[in-house]
């Protein structure tokens, strides 16, 4: 049994009386401590699988099982917890409380989940210590996105998802970011999904998923993943 | 162009809240504004009216000396006059109710006949509607003027207002407890009278005029004038006409005087001339006395005289007789015997001879001794009949004496009654001469007494007081001035709500526009690079802006002019007796304010838009960069950021990062609670004051009336009274006065009391100024409200005057709580030294058995004739509920406007925040906030912000109940001036119960909010 694992997920959008399928027959597996890119060109139907994994969204049907809870199967609030106290979501535009400072922003993710780390700690980790007292709009972008990735991994979850988490930035930023999700993978063990249309990115996974119109065109497993430093942007 | 209207209506469509708050808060604003701007022209409007239709005078004149023809036709030669009307009134009692009776005029006050007709029969009456029903019979049992009214009992054939009694409060009365309970209109010819008592006047012009307009004042100035210059020429004029008919009367009196006197002397003169004839009749009766008195003896000495010479003559005669017969030897008494036996011899001889005859012998001797007998017998005969003439003339000298004696005495008798009749005439006229000094004494007293009169009448010619004219105009109305001080009011209060309003209405549409442009920005900047130009853009917010103004502002002017002012002049339905309102739907005004709002709507969306159109389409098309957090200046003070939670610190990041709505938040709640509190507060100030006025301080039960007044109350009335239910009673004095301040007259009761020492039972008395009451011995006790009015202190002193427009003098000692109404209280002492008059109770306060039927009882009392009118205590405090009552309604009024402007500014402010922070909060759902902890992290803020708003705004509510009090306040009542704690409390619920709804409402769109919206780019 696999740490996360969907099977036969679909989902469907009812906009009057015409159905739109974005995602069907999708299945795949994570396992624990993995760093997987799920890669495709816009459209495919990456967010909406996205939106399934965070728990933002309910799929039509199919199973996905989390740390052995079926998901697909939880009521509101209880996807609401499932969210709060499993998954990281790191942005692509990092979506920070503008009103707090960097140190808050963690501080506001933390408060509300089972087991955080110490926000302090963790943005020392991401190398903020000096900017922890910095309001977003003191920082530059890939400063922010360190805040963000500072919130979510703070949350101690089962799952850090990114979505196009470079995207905003420029390259040298971007791998910097990459560095980051890299070696909190590997130094602490977190489970992370990058979402991502960039293949290059893609280098760097454990496992790479590729999803076209809707449904995965195929699971790749990487032998031998690239450091972000090799990668050749 | 047509696309960019078609995208307004979709807008409209598509966010139908805030087009409707933006509608509403127009409609709410412009509403209030207007309908409190036009009550008081609209109550002007409706009082005209109603003053022209009726033809309210201008101006009375009454006259301490009466008004006549005279009067009328100078008048009429006024310049400035348009009419003048002379009249009738007189003030009666009618169930022992004060009723004032006019005159029916049709050209100057013609009454507002509400049902029924106007009089036919001269029996027949129109009557206060107020007060009466039709088939009424009104029986008038006390004028005061004596016969002025020919028909005493009328029969109520309709029911009207009448021009001159707007105000409940009549006014004073000459008659009963001095207060008009109401009037009647009887047909002219009732009144009979010399003199017209008072005499209307209308201006040339002012029926053109606008009441209370200076157009109207100049106008009736114009006849002021002319009037002060005529009153005292015809004052004048009507003295010397009263002085030259007292005069006449004196003269009158004088010659009737005189003539009554010269009648009284002549008669005295007549019996004295009688008398004095009769004095002379008793003295020549008194002559002729004597006279015959001396003539009697005269009489009876000659007589005597006579007699005696008779006797005399008759004695020598006798003598002479007696001697020659004893010459013959004859004794004269012998003689009888001597011719008897003589007789006998010849008897005897003649038988002799008779047997013999002559032959025979001793014939012849016996017929010699017969012859010589004879002879002898012959000359004795000649002797007797000498002694018998002799003895006859005896005789007849006494029988003369006899005679004489008797005739003397008759005489002398005669004289005797005469003489007593004399002297009985003589004691008559000496009585009547006595009775003549009587008269003549009499005479001397009644002249001096008719001296005395006609000088004192002709001294109290000089003291006849010059007649006054008392020049009143419209104000002799007791509501006239004070409706429209009332009217004048509001007005001062539509001053500061409606500003206030607008400031809130045009901060929220700002915001709300500022927001709708900020939203709208992509699209803003997509038209701009489409080419669009910026006017086109603009004018495309400005249709929206249009549909939501004019359709706000008609909604509000519809409701606005209609609603507020009959609220407000229904109030006014309690304290008069009004016409219905005409409400003026004024089109001028009415596009002015839509012009005006739309000016300045369209200035807010102009200057909305042109802030992003400034900058080129690019920079617009990209999103708007994110408001940078700040420090708060809250985090510089360490101790306080220190304790607060995390989420504490967040909120007072978030409450200071958006400074404007903060402002407008605070500034939208504080207005609301102020105002909120404003209407509970004085909902407070208006119904605990029956119960303070008529429990705590004048708590006897009831007033009665006597039908006439006591020096002392004897014990037989007093019984009486006992067998009832009373239990305690106290004797006063009450009278209606007027004291004049801020050029308003006012009524006052006086109130004497006969027993100070006992007036707890009655009335409580707080004093205002001392810490301790006390019943002052002199000087008089006086109510706080008319204290204030008159501005005076203790030791000041009042003027107060009665009916008669007499003016009194009084020193203030005391001021007492009280709260509606005006008092002066005095005891006796104080009420004889000022008032120089004797007192008369003519009331009774008493206490009564709790179980006591106030009907049965008053029938009980009326029934003995001792009570004219009965009072009861308990039926004050319904009427005064029912006169206060419809402040209830503005109390209403404000608490629903400020509840609907509590409520849009909360719904307003809080969509925005919600629609400010979209990202933000469906980013805190991603981090797997519960929704819960979502709408508390959104709503804490407001909350808090709310909370705030509210205790500053019952701070500002205390001020505000304050001033509206201040001005709301009638003259005749003292508000409460303080808040109760629950409306504090209500306030607070309210409040927070609005911005609950409003976050309940809300919270709907908060959840609603997709997380997908997170991972969108920022607009």
């Amino acid at each position: 049994m696999s740490y996360i694992e969907l099977k036969n997920v679909k989902k469907e959008y009812v906009m009057g009386e015409i159905k739109i399928v974005a995602a069907h027959n999708v299945s795949f597996t994570i396992e624990k401590g993995e760093l997987v890119v799920i890669l495709g060109p816009s459209g495919a139907g990456k967010t909406t699988i996205l939106n399934l994994l965070g728990g933002m969204d309910l799929a039509t049907s199919g199973s996905i099982i989390v740390d052995n809870e079926d998901i697909t199967k939880l009521k509101r609030k209880e996807l609401i917890s499932y969210r709060r106290n499993s998954i990281g979501f790191v942005f692509q535009f990092y979506n920070l409380v503008q009103n707090l400072t960097a140190l808050e922003n963690v501080e506001l993710a933390v408060q509300i989940c089972k087991n955080p780390l110490d926000p302090a700690t963790v943005l020392k980790q991401v190398g903020l210590e000096d900017r922890m007292n910095n309001f977003p709009g003191e920082l530059s972008g890939g400063e922010q996105q360190r805040v963000a990735i500072a919130r979510a991994i703070a949350k101690n979850p089962k799952l850090l998802l990114c979505d196009e988490p470079t995207g905003a930035l420029d390259s040298k930023t971007g791998i910097k970011i990459l560095e980051l999700l890299q070696k909190s993978c590997k130094e602490m063990g977190m489970t992370t999904v990058i979402i991502t249309h960039n293949a290059i990115i893609s280098e760097i996974a454990d496992k790479v998923i590729r999803i076209k119109n809707g449904t995965v065109e195929s699971v790749l497993m990487n032998k031998k993943p690239k450091n972000v430093k090799e990668l050749d942007w | 162009m047509r696309l960019l209207y078609k995208l307004s209506f979709q807008k409209m469509r598509k966010n139908i809240g805030r087009f409707l708050s933006v509608l509403f808060i127009v409609a709410l604003g412009v509403g209030f504004f207007a309908g409190l701007r036009e009550t008081t022209p609209d109550i002007q409007t409706t009082l005209d009216n109603y003053y022209d239709e009726h033809n309210l005078m201008d101006f009375k004149i009454i006259s301490t000396g009466g008004l006549n023809e005279d009067d009328v036709s100078s008048l009429k030669a006024l310049e400035n006059i348009q009419k003048v009307l002379p009249s009738y009134s007189v003030d009666t009692l009618i169930n022992g109710e004060e009723v004032r009776v006019h005159a029916i005029e049709e050209e100057i006050n013609n009454v507002d006949l509400k049902s029924g007709r106007m009089p036919e029969k001269n029996n027949e009456c129109v009557a206060d509607a107020t007060k009466y029903k039709i088939g009424d019979t009104l029986t008038i049992t006390k004028t005061s003027v004596d016969g002025i009214l020919s028909t005493l009992e009328y029969t109520v054939v309709g029911l009207a207002d009448s021009p001159l009694y707007l105000s409940r409060q009549m006014g004073i009365a000459s008659i009963g407890t001095g207060e008009l309970a109401s009037f009647i209109y009887v047909p002219r010819e009732n009144f009979d009278s010399e003199y017209y008592t008072e005499i209307y006047l209308t201006a040339k012009g002012t029926l053109d005029e606008v009441a209370y307009e200076d157009g109207y004042d100049e106008l009736k100035d114009l006849l002021l004038e002319e009037l002060e210059e005529l009153a005292p020429i015809r004052e004048t004029k009507r003295y010397e006409e009263i002085l030259e008919e007292a005069t006449i009367e004196i003269r009158k009196i004088e010659s009737e005087a005189e003539s009554e006197i010269s009648d009284a002397e002549n008669k005295l003169n007549d019996a004295l001339n009688e008398i004095n004839s009769g004095r002379e009749e008793i003295n020549s009766a008194k002559n002729e006395l004597s006279k015959n008195e001396q003539r009697v003896n005269m009489e009876e000495q000659n007589g005597l005289t006579q007699i005696n010479n008779a006797r005399t003559s008759w004695q020598e005669s006798y003598d002479l007789f007696v001697s020659s017969l004893n010459s013959y030897g004859l004794n004269i008494n012998a003689l009888d015997s001597t011719i008897k036996s003589i007789n006998m011899e010849i008897t005897n001889l003649e038988q002799l001879l008779s047997t013999m005859t002559e032959e025979d012998e001793s014939y012849a001797t016996y017929k010699g001794a017969l012859d010589t007998l004879n002879i002898e017998k012959e000359n004795l005969q000649t002797l007797i009949t000498t002694r018998d003439t002799l003895n006859k003339g005896k005789e007849e000298i006494d029988a003369n004496e006899q005679k004489l004696k008797e005739e003397i005495t008759s005489a002398r008798s005669e004289i005797e009654s005469a003489r007593n009749e004399i002297a009985a005439n003589e004691e008559t006229i000496d009585a009547a001469y006595q009775e003549y000094l009587a008269g003549v004494e009499e005479l001397n007293t009644q002249k001096q007494r008719l001296e005395e009169e006609i000088a004192d009448a002709k001294s109290a010619l000089n003291e006849i007081e010059k007649p006054e004219w008392y020049l009143l105009d419209r104000s002799d109305n007791n509501g006239y001035i004070s409706i429209w001080d009332d009217a004048a009011k509001v007005d001062a209060i539509a001053g500061i709500f409606p500003i206030f309003f607008i400031v809130v209405v045009a901060l929220m549409c700002f915001n709300t526009m500022n927001r709708m442009v900020e939203e709208e920005r992509g699209e803003i900047g997509t038209l701009s690079s489409l080419g669009y130009g910026s006017f086109s853009i603009i004018n495309g917010y400005l249709f929206y802006i249009f549909f939501a103004t004019v359709i706000g502002v008609t909604v509000g002017l519809l409701v606005g002019y209609t609603l507020i002012p009959n609220v407000i002049y229904s109030i006014y339905n309690a304290n008069y007796i009004l016409p219905k309102l005409e409400i003026n739907m004024k089109l001028l005004p009415f596009f002015i304010m839509i012009l005006i709002t739309l000016g300045l709507m369209s200035m807010i969306a102009i200057i909305s838009c042109l802030k992003e159109l400034k900058n080129v389409p690019a920079t617009i098309l990209r999103p708007a960069s994110p408001k940078a957090g700040k420090k708060v200046f809250l985090e510089h003070i360490k101790f306080i950021w220190k304790r607060l939670s995390f989420t504490g610190k967040v909120t007072a990041r978030n409450m200071f990062r958006y400074k404007k709505r903060i402002i407008m938040t605070v500034l939208g709640v504080v207005g609301s609670t102020a105002l909120l509190l404003t209407g509970f507060g004085l909902r407070d100030s208006i119904s605990g004051l029956a119960d303070l006025q008529y429990g705590k301080i004048n708590h006897y039960d009831a007033l009665l009336v006597f039908q006439n007044s006591y020096q002392s109350l004897d014990s037989n009335i007093l019984n009486e009274l006992e067998s009832t239910n009373i239990t305690e009673y106290m004797p006063i004095y009450q009278a209606s006065f007027t004291f004049e301040a801020k050029n308003l007259s006012h009524d006052v009761y006086l109130i004497v009391l006969s027993n100070p020492e006992e007036i707890d039972k009655f009335i409580t008395f707080n004093s205002k100024v001392n810490e301790e009451f006390n019943f002052p011995s002199d000087g008089v006790i006086i109510s706080e409200k008319m204290a204030s009015l008159l501005d005076v202190e203790i030791g000041d002193f009042i003027k107060i005057r009665n009916s008669n427009n007499e003016l009194v003098v009084l020193p203030v000692s005391e001021i007492v709580e009280n709260y509606t109404m005006h008092y002066v209280y005095m005891n006796e002492e104080t009420y004889e030294k000022y008032f120089e008059t004797d007192l008369e109770y003519n009331m009774i306060m008493a206490n009564l058995d709790d179980e006591a039927n106030h009907d049965e009882l008053a029938n009980s009392w009326m029934d003995t004739g001792l009570i004219s009118t009965i009072n009861f205590t308990e039926d004050n405090i319904e009427v005064f509920d029912n006169m206060v009552g419809g402040l209830n309604l503005i109390v209403l009024l404000i608490i629903g406007a400020s509840c609907a402007l509590a409520f849009i500014v909360l719904y307003n402010l809080t969509t925005i925040n919600i629609a400010e922070r979209i990202r933000e909060i469906s980013t805190l759902k991603v981090l797997g906030f519960y929704d819960k902890e979502v709408s508390s992290y959104v709503y804490r803020e407001t909350l808090f912000l709310t909370i705030f708003g509210i205790i500053l705004g019952l701070v500002a509510g205390i001020f505000l109940h304050m001033y509206v009090i201040n001005v709301a306040e009638t003259d005749n009542i003292l508000f409460l001036h303080n808040i109760l704690w629950p409306s504090y409390i209500y306030s607070f619920l309210i409040i927070i119960f609005f911005t609950i709804i409003v976050q309940i409402i809300t919270n709907r769109r908060l959840k609603k909010i997709d997380m997908v919206e997170s991972l969108k780019s920022v607009e």
